[in-house]
């Protein structure tokens, strides 16, 4: 479905005009069907794959296919993509009627008031469908731009940090459309920074950083990235197995966090000592733990090679 | 292509008319017009009717002219600022039928705004009992080509520079400014004054007023029909000129716009 090697992109920039990598050779491949979260930080080169996934920006090198094409601006390929752009640079002179007919036919859709109507109304957007879109809402253009993605109901959707000016209903109510656009075969790729909405939908996950890619996998896999802890906890006792870290005794409880190493010497000191084990459960890192920490990896490792 | 074509050029045509700058210009030339137009019309004898009527029209093409001289600069320079250009690109249809769109609404307008000024213009002729001289459908006509010139060549200029910019180039580098200083420079090699720096700039500047298009090309060989509005079997034959002149403009222009909107970035690059 996207397919890079090698992908650059750099910009000269400043009085000296030096030149600035966005983009430091990406490798990635996306197939059908799959749902990609990418990640990073502020100039990490999310917008500027998106931009080469769309033709927008030309790559300084390398290589990149879309749908088993290099994508040019206005290349027919895009009657199977549906792009949602960061910012919300819609006609504000047409009404979201107008608006919808234009891109709409553009994409070849035949019966736009039809095929807009079921997306505007899950995103109870059907009442302005006559306002102008320069006198919309923030979160008003988003569902514009949410609704004109999906209109032609695209193989691929490239989505830019797409719950931005949502609000909560309207971002369940996208969550469910992007759901259901991915179990009928949609591909998605979404640039966000908001973590907890890629590990909702997305099962893999891309982080680039500095225009690298620096981790790439499952969900389950990157969060697994960091040595999981136990969270431990024993009835009150006046000593405690040595394994625990960070013991504290709360409410007729010790409570702490045992390393996976230590585990069974726990549990063998539980039973020498006949304490009473009230709960130990694996402490997973979330997402956001996750990508801290393998960005952190990554620059410290820039630092000790550069 | 045809029916995207139109789509881009419907939605220009509803840009320039819920334009609140558009119709501020419109209001503020027709306030103009009316102010210098109005005298003509409660005075004036049966005999000097023709010539108030040809005045009408003269300032009819002219408002008609300036008032789309600048859309096509307008609507480029609006969709490369606020980036909505990225919603066309990222969808079938290529970058040229968007850009010929621009042309295609701005001469709209242009041969709409002739076409009122022909039809006002015959209205008064009936009015005022004058006979209709074909001319003033010739100069109609002939305002439309050279609308087009002016509409291409400031597209073109606001695909590249910021319209304020691209309206001080226009106003600056036109055929105008460029026969006057050849002129100058002519007349100062002539007598023998000037110098080095003459000889220097002479050849430069009649380099640039030969390569600047001209916005009436056959402006003195059409003055008689400006004069009396009859039409003789030459002077269709320069319409037929301008026509080929302003379209051959119009294609360098759109190459050149072209060329311009290619070398833009329309993505955010973080």
């Amino acid at each position: 479905m996207i397919h890079t090697e090698g992908l650059r992109v750099s910009y000269r920039a400043g009085w000296r005009r030096s030149r600035l990598e966005a983009l430091a050779g990406l490798d990635l491949r996306v197939e059908a069907g799959e749902c990609v979260g990418l990640l990073g930080h502020n100039g990490a080169g999310k917008s500027t794959a998106l931009g080469c996934f769309l033709g927008l920006i030309r790559p300084t090198a390398g290589r990149v296919a879309i749908l088993g094409q290099t994508p040019a601006a206005g290349a027919e390929l895009f009657r199977h993509v549906g792009y949602l752009p960061e910012e919300p640079v819609y006609h504000g002179h047409l009404t979201v009627r107008e608006a919808l007919t234009y891109y709409g036919r553009l994409q070849g859709v035949v019966d736009v008031e039809a095929a807009s109507a079921p997306l505007l109304e899950r995103l109870d957007m059907a009442r302005w469908r006559d306002l102008m879109v320069s006198r919309c809402s923030k979160g008003m253009k988003q569902k514009l731009g949410i609704v004109q993605c999906l209109l032609h109901a695209p193989r691929l959707l490239l989505l830019d940090e797409p719950m931005r000016g949502l609000d909560p209903v309207a971002v369940m109510a996208f969550r469910e459309l992007l759901a259901d656009a991915n179990r009928a075969g949609t591909t998605i790729v979404m640039s966000s920074h908001l973590l907890g909405e890629v590990e909702q939908l997305a099962r893999r996950v891309v982080i680039l950083d500095r225009g690298r890619l620096v981790a790439d996998g499952t969900v389950a896999s990157l969060t697994r990235h960091r040595e999981a802890r136990y969270d431990v906890a024993i009835a009150a006792t006046e000593t405690w197995p040595p394994e625990i870290d960070g013991p504290v005794a709360v409410d007729g409880e010790v409570r702490g966090t045992v390393a996976p190493a230590a585990l069974h010497g726990f549990f063998d000191r539980v039973r020498a000592d006949r304490l009473t084990l009230i709960s130990c459960a694996l402490e997973r890192a979330s997402l956001e733990e996750a990508y801290m920490s393998i960005v952190g990896d990554a620059r410290r490792g820039e630092v000790s090679h550069g | 292509m045809g029916e995207r074509l139109w789509l881009h050029t419907a939605s220009h045509l509803r840009f320039y008319r819920r334009s609140r700058i558009v119709l501020g210009v419109g209001l503020g030339i027709l306030a103009l017009w009316s102010l210098t137009m109005l005298p003509l019309f409660f005075g004036g004898s049966a005999a000097s009717r023709f010539n108030q009527l040809r005045g009408v029209a003269a300032q009819l093409t002219s408002l008609g002219w300036l008032l789309s001289a600048a859309l096509g600069l307008y609507v480029t320079s609006a969709h490369l600022r606020n980036r909505s250009l990225q919603v066309i690109l990222t969808r079938p249809g290529s970058p040229q039928l968007w850009l010929a769109s621009v042309f295609v609404s701005a001469l709209m307008v242009a041969a709409a705004m002739q076409a009122i000024g022909a039809v006002v213009t015959l209205a008064l002729s009936l009015a005022w009992g004058v006979p209709y001289q074909i001319g003033f459908a010739y100069m109609a006509v002939d305002a439309v080509f050279e609308a087009a010139i002016i509409i291409a060549m400031l597209t073109t200029l606001g695909a590249v520079l910021h319209p304020v910019v691209a309206l001080l180039v226009a106003l600056l580098f036109n055929d105008g400014t460029f026969a006057s200083l050849r002129f100058g420079v002519e007349f100062m090699k002539a007598q023998g004054h000037g110098g080095w720096f003459t000889d220097a700039v002479r050849p430069l500047v009649i380099a640039i007023h030969t390569a600047l298009p001209m916005l009436d090309p056959f402006e003195s060989r059409t003055a008689s029909v400006a004069q009396s509005m009859r039409v003789d079997g030459g002077d269709w034959g320069y319409l037929a000129a301008t026509a080929a002149y302003s379209l051959a403009v119009t294609v360098v222009c759109f190459l050149l716009a072209d060329v311009a909107l290619r070398r833009r970035s329309f993505a955010t690059t973080t």
